[in-house]
């Protein structure tokens, strides 16, 4: 079934739309659970979340891509998840992410006041406009859907090491062009 | 948690980035063997002025020279054309199974690999097949010629030495990728080091030491053999696996730290590792204590040195 006729489901408040998206894009959300949280049922709880929150998102949302925005929505279940669980050290494909992170994070500077995320994210996208289209789908399966550096290394046909030094480039890449703007977190 | 609030932001990229990410049909890179032939010759001459990094792309950044013979430092001239480029004097390359190798009949460089004696039949192991000589050095061939690659029958398990029996010419090829210097990218873990010397545990080490002096021109002194020191030695090794990181990144990475003089200043600081396999090859690893790297000219990379790694030079590397 179209994306479109699935989001109509939705506005009609038909709960087929449930099980058509489910049927579509149960797989592609519970990939994305599963790397950050790491443990099974966990994400498909998350997944189950999703569901819910599209049902309830939809109308008055009309999503422009429907498979991006279910991916968001399980992106933030998956994370709020990890942070409600975080004391109990349950996960570990978040924890790896979030240290590499790290190295994108500009110095504190004097002047320059804190930024919010949703700035934050402009900036992001601007820096992400100006990469060669390989090195932004990297960076996009690495840290927005999570991929592992080992299986983005197999799909390039490089080795694990290569793979992580050529990531380690662009989070620096990051870094350098978020203290150029004169960013603080 | 400023990561988190890097993740959070991440988490609201535009959704085209997110779509083409999914969609994205990733380059597989190719090691095609045309690819290597063709940084190879781009880098060809550069190697035939840089010979003298035969051992170790480091000896020759500290001015070390290679004192074996004048035939093989500072030639720029190639060789004339059919005039076999080793007989001559002049130094050529064997690029086979993905990696490069130095090709010499010189005593003093064999010695300097830890073999005793000059390359004759007796040394061929398994043939494994013709090589073509071009203008870029020995190449494979499906076609018969009078050119052979031999296994190096004395330390057959490694993938450091072969065997090239050109007419009635035996000489050694020596695991050497310093002819892809020109390319920043191109360098291997430590246990790729390793794997090429047939170096897959501990007890297939014979010893550690320090060279006193130049690779062909010094004595290896403080030569570590015991079993416990050795085992402790690989363990250490590998805990800098994945610690690799190419020549212009290392620069990168230092000068960020300090200045280009400091930088500078502080490799000149180089102590050399000489490491001798069980069968009796040896090879180089250059230590930059003031940096806390090792680098090894044979994977043409630099490793960042572990604590693991820094306990043993600690407790055994003393001076």
């Amino acid at each position: 079934m179209e994306d479109e006729q699935i989001i109509e489901l939705y506005f009609n408040r038909d709960e087929s739309a449930l099980t058509e998206t489910a049927r579509k894009y149960g797989a592609f959300c519970l990939g994305i659970a599963l790397n950050v949280l790491s443990v099974r049922e966990d994400a498909e709880e998350c997944v189950n979340d999703t569901y819910h929150t599209a049902w309830n998102q939809i109308p008055p949302t009309r999503p422009d891509s429907f498979k991006a925005f279910l991916g968001k929505i399980v992106r933030n279940s998956a994370i709020s998840k990890y942070r409600a669980a975080h004391a109990k050290k349950r996960f570990n494909g978040l924890e790896v992410m979030l240290s590499e992170l790290n190295d994108c994070v500009p110095a504190a500077g004097d002047v320059e006041q804190e930024i919010e995320a949703k700035e934050l994210t402009e900036y992001i996208n601007t820096w992400l406009a100006g990469l060669k289209p390989e090195d932004r789908a990297l960076f996009v399966r690495r840290y927005w859907y999570g991929d592992e550096v080992r299986d983005l290394a197999k799909r390039c046909g490089i080795s694990g090491t290569k793979m992580t030094q050529r990531m380690l480039r662009l989070r620096r890449k990051l870094k350098a062009f978020l203290t150029e703007k004169g960013v603080v977190l | 948690m400023k990561n988190e609030t890097m993740y959070d932001a991440i988490s609201e990229i535009r959704e085209d980035f997110i779509e083409e990410a999914e969609n994205y049909k990733f380059k597989k890179k190719t090691s095609s063997r045309l690819m290597k032939w063709g940084s190879m010759a781009a880098c060809f001459c550069l190697v035939v002025l840089g010979a003298g990094l035969f051992m170790s792309g480091a000896l020759a950044q500290k001015g070390a020279k290679v004192e074996q013979n004048g035939n093989m430092t500072g030639k720029t001239s190639s060789s004339a054309p059919g005039e076999n480029p080793v007989a001559s004097g002049l130094l050529t390359v064997l690029a086979y199974n993905g990696a490069f190798y130095n090709v010499s009949n010189e005593l003093l460089v064999l010695n300097a690999a830890g073999i005793d004696n000059t390359i004759t039949s007796a040394d061929c192991g398994l043939f494994l097949g013709n090589l073509a000589l071009t203008e870029n050095g020995y190449e494979e061939t499906v076609y018969d010629t009078d050119i052979e690659l031999y296994q190096y029958a004395q330390a057959y398990s490694n993938t450091a030495v072969y065997v090239i029996r050109d007419g009635e010419e035996y000489m050694a090829g020596l695991f050497s990728n310093n002819f892809t210097v020109g390319n920043a990218d191109d360098y291997s873990p430590v246990s790729e080091l390793l794997r090429r010397y047939g170096i897959e545990e501990a007890a297939q080490l014979a010893s550690v030491g320090e060279v006193n002096g130049t690779v062909t021109g010094g004595t290896v002194v403080g030569n570590i053999t015991e079993t416990a020191a050795l085992e402790a030695f690989y363990e250490a090794v590998m805990t800098m696996e994945t610690g690799c990181y190419g020549r212009e990144e290392f620069r990168a990475l230092m000068l960020e730290v300090m200045t280009e003089d400091e930088f500078m200043r502080l490799l000149e600081a180089e102590r050399l590792l000489c490491i001798e396999t069980a069968e009796g090859l040896k090879f180089y690893i250059s230590w930059y204590p003031e940096l806390g790297w090792l680098y090894s000219g044979g994977t043409t990379a630099y490793y960042m040195i572990t604590e693991e790694m820094q306990a043993w030079l600690d407790a055994y590397m003393t001076k």
